[in-house]
């Protein structure tokens, strides 16, 4: 990954969104978060960012609303998508693969390193596809 | 057997009281005042009628008996709902608890990751790094407990999840028993496995089937003497695999055999061995036994061990309830 990769991380729980930043950051991407679902849609639409980290429990704006507002909207549609929660109810995990979202990891059940992995993953993939 | 039975369900105080509801919350209770309205009302209204012989006044007194009758019955059901509803409400908060809890465990678990990370492991003395394994392994049985919590929820709501695939036992009991060993020897016991060649493949979530076995092994160890022996043992059994493991502990007093796999119970013999655990360990082995078609069960001797079995039916014949 090169410095140009860049990565919004929308997440509530700053201890969470701190380490995942300096992991994220240590791999050499760019990494911008929010705290707050509404914040974290804007920061979104100005960064145009090659990947979303995305909690579903989120102050404002749930992850499902922001998930929806970026389907909506034809700049953002193809921004690829990870959940990272404590909730996995197969309704949830369903709802979010439903819009379009590419992996659901549960937060306990992953390390930093896995996290990381997965999301080195997916940039690699959407960038062949591009 | 009986008799104790019919004169235990007769004792209300301690029907109530296990039920945690105050004697005029008590359903048991109720049910047995209005039962002896009831005969009481049919005794006066026969003896007035006979006494006045005015039928208007018998039937205004067995009017207003019914009436009381009726209060009393809509005070049974109003505490059957209660208790429904605090039993609801118990589950819900458990899980709750359990995904509040899980955000501060994950944050605990990247941090650790983070500070162990190559970059900056070089950077630590070399206690430090010991110390933050220890909190790393201490935090991963927490995120276990909390997750068995959340699992027990799910099965309270017939909601359990299976990924099924084709497995071998074996394979799963030997990674299980790999992972026990070092448990095994700080207790002394020797812990033996054996498979019988050409097992046949069971068709199960391998996850779960891994905790069923786990924890089945896991008990065995806890509730046996230093110095004696657990084997563990899968063997083709009719048109399925019948996975065994059997102890020299000192067996399952007669009256604690039916609530075994009942959920939060432990074995008052925990107290004099390695106790640990919630006590759901069983109830959920039960649960994803049978949820993928198996059968679970023990037998135990007050003296000379127990043996946990459960049975899994081969592919061919694996059919799951989703």
């Amino acid at each position: 990954m090169n410095k140009e990769t860049k990565i919004v991380i929308l997440e509530d729980d700053l201890a969470l969104a701190r380490s995942l930043s300096s992991a994220l950051g240590r791999e050499g991407c760019e990494v911008f978060s929010a705290v707050d679902g509404e914040t974290g849609l804007r920061l979104i639409e100005e960064k145009k960012p090659d990947l979303v980290v995305l909690d579903i429990v989120l102050p404002r704006k749930s992850g499902f609303e922001v998930m929806e507002e970026l389907a909506s909207k034809d700049g953002l549609k193809s921004i690829p998508v990870v959940v990272l929660t404590n909730l996995e109810s197969s309704n949830d995990v369903n709802r979010m693969l439903e819009l379009g979202v590419k992996s659901f990891l549960v937060k306990t059940n992953y390390s930093l390193e896995e996290v990381v992995g997965k999301i080195k993953e997916i940039l690699e993939k959407s960038k062949l596809a591009k | 057997m009986k008799k104790d039975g019919f004169w235990d369900s007769l004792n209300l105080r301690k029907r109530c009281a296990a039920s945690g509801v105050g004697l005029w919350q008590c359903p048991h209770f109720l049910f047995m005042v209005m039962g002896a309205i009831n005969i009481l009302a049919i005794l006066t209204a026969n003896a007035v009628a006979r006494r006045f012989a005015e039928p208007e006044i018998a039937a205004l007194a067995v009017l207003l008996v019914s009436a009381l009758l009726f209060i009393i019955g809509h005070a049974v059901t109003r505490s059957f709902e209660n208790i429904v509803e605090a039993s609801r409400l118990k589950s819900e908060f458990v899980s709750i608890i359990s995904h509040e809890l899980r955000s501060p465990l994950s944050a605990i678990k990247w941090s650790l990751d983070l500070a162990r990370a190559e970059k900056s492991e070089q950077n630590l003395p070399k206690d430090v790094s010991t110390m933050l394994s220890v909190v790393g392994e201490e935090n991963e049985k927490m995120i276990k407990l909390v997750n068995t919590l959340l699992e027990v929820r799910r099965v309270e709501d017939g909601k359990i999840e299976l990924a099924p695939e084709v497995v071998s036992l074996k394979e799963i009991t030997g990674k299980a028993i790999r992972g026990l060993d070092s448990f095994a020897r700080a207790s002394n016991i020797e812990l033996i496995f054996r498979a019988e060649d050409g097992l046949s493949p069971v068709f199960a979530d391998p996850k779960k089937i891994f905790l069923v076995v786990e924890s089945l092994v896991d008990n065995a160890l806890r509730y046996s003497p230093g110095g004696s022996r657990v084997s563990v043992s899968v063997s083709n059994r009719g048109d399925g695999v019948l996975w065994q493991a059997s102890d020299h502990g000192s067996g399952i007093p007669k009256e604690e055999r039916k609530k075994m796999f009942g959920k939060f119970f432990r074995s008052h013999n925990a107290f004099r061995y390695r106790s640990g655990g919630l006590g759901i360990a069983l109830f959920l082995a039960k649960a994803f036994v049978e949820a993928s078609g198996g059968k679970i069960g023990f037998d135990s001797n007050d003296k000379s061990g127990s043996v946990f079995w459960f049975f899994l039916p081969s592919t061919k014949r694996a059919k799951i309830n989703k």
